[in-house]
């Protein structure tokens, strides 16, 4: 949709595809277990729909599976420099989410906040639902505080 | 005395294509001795796991193939169940199947254009750096790419893994209030959608002329989306039911997707293909904004593709406005009752046609299934257009010349190589033996 103004806006980035699911099952997860709170709910399928995603929002949450070698199921906070240090693409879904994440800046599109969290995963990794499990205490704890300090 | 001279290219990440692949170029003597495009492809797997399930299961699953076109996936998959089933839906129905099908064109292309394409006909090497110069055109593209995924949300109740589909129709008609504000944006999208043609005709695109035969489905009266016979630029018109008899899909080694051959030559399918066979379908009004741009279709340049997927973008606007200003339907589905069978259809996904085949037991569960898609059917045309174009090049240049020619090549094809990672690795090689 047209996105309407939210304080909170949480997006889950992914494919259908192996390990590339965590960020769209941790966000529908999330969805169930958070009903109470005024979050808007996204999934996001390529980060081209970001700088859209990001219009109206006070604070943006990004979901997505980091191919890691963390604890499989560790959530990362990870700043925009974050990702450029990667030696490999963070995320790459056509465009990835590091150019994603420049070409909202380039269209003065950033929201006042942005979050970027990512669960940590081998690319081989089959038991995607047990991964999100293992992240959901985590990812739960950043959105709660995102709540608490949102303006 | 031979003098042995061996050049080899790692490009280690290829951006702006959806998948993942590798391409392999070996030139000798200024020659391509050996060009291979790997890619892998999923939907295999899915054919495996449709065994056993029921026509509704089908057509969820089956939008999981693909996160970019799902819309495309469903349909085909609906129109093959219901042609088993002898279900005929309401003229609502098909006009609301139709607006589905518009919005996941419409976000397609203009993810395409304006993202991945243009880029490299504007000189930057991504959309960030063109935005600097073309911000006004990347909000454009990121404006109709919403508007579209909005329309496929209206039917699917979101654009990600719709859910709205099903055989008979939908679970639900669409929301007047959602209607009405859709109703706007499309109307103000449709003079962008006009100024785009015009865009994409001004840019300095390759003039690469290629005899390929273009294949797409083809209507009776309308532009063809969900319904239609297979023809060919070559004299093919056939049912769709006769696809096997004259297309053949084989496993290349160098490649986990099949390619496919018609009447063992490559073919294109996809907007341009659509265009070129299907120019008088297209509105007058449509036909004249083309005239105007000074492109004639049918086109031989494959890099006229840009230009068709702004044909259609405009195209899907058009009709949506239309189809959703009709009357409101008051059934979201018909009944039908399941049989035994063999269900096949064919649509027009974004990037070509789509081809669907399932045998079914009498409780309709799907006994085995086949899927054609149409990166697959393309994957032929890319090599060899890849060669041509090459070649036309200059094989001369410099590696990183042919590297990011071929690179544009392969992106202007729009390829949707789904996968959970999205690298192409092209290894240059060149083998010398002139003689010193």
């Amino acid at each position: 949709m047209q996105h309407e103004q939210h304080r909170l806006r949480v997006i889950g980035i992914g494919s259908n595809h192996g390990v590339d699911q965590l960020g769209w099952l941790a966000c529908e997860m999330l969805q169930k277990k958070m009903k109470a709170y005024p979050i808007d709910w996204q999934l996001c399928r390529t980060p081209a729909q970001l700088p859209e995603l990001f219009c109206n929002c006070d604070t943006a949450v990004l979901i997505d599976a980091l191919i890691s070698n963390k604890p499989i199921g560790q959530v990362l906070t990870l700043s925009k420099d974050d990702l450029l240090s990667l030696s490999s693409p963070w995320s790459s879904h056509g465009i990835s989410v590091v150019e994603a994440l420049k070409l909202t800046e380039a269209l003065g599109q950033l929201p006042a906040n942005y979050i970027i969290l990512g669960i940590a995963t081998s690319i081989s990794e089959m038991e995607i639902e047990n991964i999100v499990l293992t992240a959901l205490p985590q990812l739960e704890q950043s959105l709660m505080k995102s709540i608490s300090n949102s303006p | 005395m031979n003098e042995h001279r061996e050049i080899s290219i790692h490009v280690p990440v290829l951006t702006r294509v959806e998948g993942e692949g590798a391409l392999d170029l070996n030139i000798r003597d200024g020659h391509i001795t050996e060009l291979k495009l790997r890619i892998f492809e999923p939907p295999r797997l899915f054919e495996k796991f449709l065994e056993g399930r029921q026509p509704d299961e089908v057509i969820d699953m089956v939008a999981r193939i693909c996160g970019i076109c799902p819309v495309a996936y469903q349909m085909t998959a609906v129109h093959a169940m219901e042609q088993a089933f002898e279900v005929n839906v309401t003229p609502w129905i098909r006009a609301m199947r139709r607006i589905f099908y518009c919005g996941e064109w419409l976000q397609s292309h203009a993810l395409h254009i304006h993202l991945l394409a243009a880029p490299d006909f504007l000189g930057f090497n991504s959309v960030t750096e063109m935005a600097k110069d073309y911000a006004a055109e990347v909000r454009r593209g990121l404006r109709l790419q919403t508007l579209g995924n909005d329309l496929i949300a209206l039917f699917g109740a979101r654009s990600v893994h719709p859910v709205g589909a099903c055989v008979g129709g939908f679970y639900h008609t669409p929301d007047n209030n959602t209607i009405r504000d859709l109703l706007l944006r499309l109307k103000q999208a449709k003079e962008e959608a006009s100024d785009l043609i015009h865009w994409t005709a001004s840019l300095t695109l390759p003039d690469d002329q290629q005899d390929f035969v273009s294949v797409s489905l083809r209507h009776p009266s309308e532009y063809p989306m969900n319904e239609g016979r297979i023809i060919s630029s070559a004299g093919l018109d056939i049912d769709t039911t006769e696809y096997s008899q004259h297309f053949t899909e084989f496993q290349a080694p160098h490649s986990t997707a099949l390619h496919a051959t018609l009447h063992n030559k490559p073919y294109l399918v996809g907007p341009l293909a659509r265009i070129n066979l299907n120019f008088d379908r297209l509105p007058t009004k449509l036909q004249t904004i083309l005239n105007e741009a000074g492109i004639i279709f049918p086109s031989q340049n494959m890099f006229h593709s840009i230009i068709a997927r702004a044909a259609e973008i405009w195209l899907a606007i058009d009709e949506a406005i239309q189809l959703l200003q009709g009357k409101p339907g008051i059934e979201a589905s018909v009944a039908w009752q399941a049989k035994a069978g063999i269900a096949i259809a064919a649509t027009e996904a974004p990037r070509g046609l789509l081809w669907h085949r399932y045998e079914l037991d009498e409780s309709g569960k799907v006994v085995n299934a086949r899927i054609v898609p149409p990166t697959s059917q393309n994957q032929a045309r890319i090599e060899e257009d890849l060669k041509l174009s090459l070649e036309t090049f200059g094989l001369d240049q410099n590696d990183d010349a042919l590297r990011l020619h071929g690179e544009c090549v392969i992106r202007n094809y729009d390829p949707c190589i789904s996968c959970a990672t999205h690298f192409l690795r092209m290894a240059v090689k060149r083998d010398s033996a002139d003689a010193t």
